[in-house]
């Protein structure tokens, strides 16, 4: 799993029940500080649920996308505890590691 | 720049799925950025596809292909150990010949037609063969809209909730027998490819008799290599059908009664049995 797909389930995760297409690209770009088209991240959540980690649904229609519907992502319990099993090993190797004036040392 | 927008619009509107038009559409944004926002996502829809077909259709075919030429080299080397040469299978004039009678002599243009519509649908073959299918197609009907392989499901279940029940039900009952018409013709295509290799290579094997005698007046060992190829041109025939070509036809026959039997449970569904319900009997029923 790189580093999109990682940002991509953590801010699918940090939504929680409102996450779809456009917040996704939203918060990863207002988060990572990167600018993200639509397109990749739909090819990372679709990479995604192909691998089985993030689950999808169509919610209601609304007029203000054209009577289209919206579709939400979760995760699914393989995608949490994958997800777990990342930080945990980012926090281990992470703990010893001080930042100083904002450089590592 | 409006011209290439509604150009955008309208490959965003061939390629992409309603919600994802739905959240181009919530985004305002200005015309430079809808253009790049539009073309990132035809081009992500591409890949996408492209990565599923190599995925996907690309293991169907090579595993054909794996057992075709596995077929081939067996043969080759169980000559080999007779004392044979390998070299007398190399007849390009046999193999031109099979392959046209393949394609077939009167109907090349319908038949090299249909061929794309029939690899489509052996890569859709790997994705239902899979064991959890009817299961996920049953979750998705439960939890409306859990995965978006199954998303034209719902469609076909709100147009006959809007349709009274019996004329759903001939509606849908007419559509499965057209639709198990167009499956037999496409099978039937595909058998009678079968049988014209065989055909094709007892039309090399004479042709290739023919060609000896007219150099009868040659060594042994050349009169001998061209009776050997004439020969084995049967053999090509009957590896392209039994090897590559009938284990397609198979492949298709099943995927055809697969859909068939689905879009049957469907229509069961309008008569008020719950379609998820229905997809897991016939889930139970199929394996």
């Amino acid at each position: 799993m790189g580093f999109l797909e990682e940002s991509v389930m953590l801010v699918v995760l940090a939504l929680g029940e409102g996450a779809y297409g456009v917040a996704i690209r939203d918060e990863l770009s207002r988060r990572t500080r990167k600018d993200y088209s639509l397109g990749a991240t739909y090819t990372t959540l679709d990479r995604l649920h192909d691998k089985e980690l993030l689950t999808s649904w169509l919610g209601d229609p609304s007029p203000e996308r054209g009577g289209r519907a919206k579709r939400f992502f979760k995760l699914t319990d393989k995608g949490r505890k994958l997800l777990d099993e990342r930080i945990r090993a980012r926090q281990e190797l992470t703990q010893d590691v001080t930042l100083k004036g904002g450089v590592l040392i | 720049m409006s011209a290439a927008l509604a150009a955008a619009r309208k490959c965003v509107a061939w390629l992409a799925s309603e919600d994802e038009l739905g959240d181009l559409e919530e985004i305002s944004c200005s015309d430079a950025t809808y253009l790049r926002e539009a073309t990132a996502i035809c081009l992500s829809i591409l890949q996408r596809r492209l990565r599923r077909a190599i995925t996907q259709g690309g293991v169907e075919m090579a595993r054909i292909i794996l057992w075709a030429a596995l077929s081939v080299a067996g043969v080759f080397l169980f000559l080999s150990l007779g004392g044979g040469s390998a070299l007398v299978y190399v007849q390009p004039f046999e193999w031109g010949v099979i392959l046209a009678a393949m394609l077939g002599f009167a109907a090349a243009g319908r038949r090299l037609g249909v061929w794309p519509v029939i690899l489509g649908d052996l890569r859709r073959a790997h994705r239902m063969s899979r064991s959890d299918w009817f299961k996920r197609r049953a979750a998705y009907l439960r939890e409306a809209g859990s995965s978006p392989d199954f998303s034209h499901l719902a469609g076909i279940l709100a147009i006959a909730k809007q349709t009274a029940p019996a004329k759903a039900d001939r509606l849908m009952s007419g559509g499965i027998a057209l639709f198990r018409d167009k499956s037999r013709q496409r099978v039937a295509l595909v058998e009678q490819t079968v049988r014209d290799a065989y055909a094709g290579s007892f039309i090399a094997l004479n042709f290739g008799l023919i060609h000896t005698l007219g150099h009868l007046d040659e060594s042994a060992e050349v009169i001998g290599h061209l009776v050997g190829g004439a020969l084995c041109a049967s053999f090509f025939g009957v590896i392209l059908g039994r090897a590559v070509l009938a284990p397609i036809a198979s492949q298709l026959e099943a995927l055809y009664e697969q859909q068939a039997r689905e879009m049957d449970s469907l229509r069961l569904s309008f008569g008020g049995e719950a379609p998820a319900e229905t997809f897991e009997a016939l889930a139970a029923c199929w394996s």
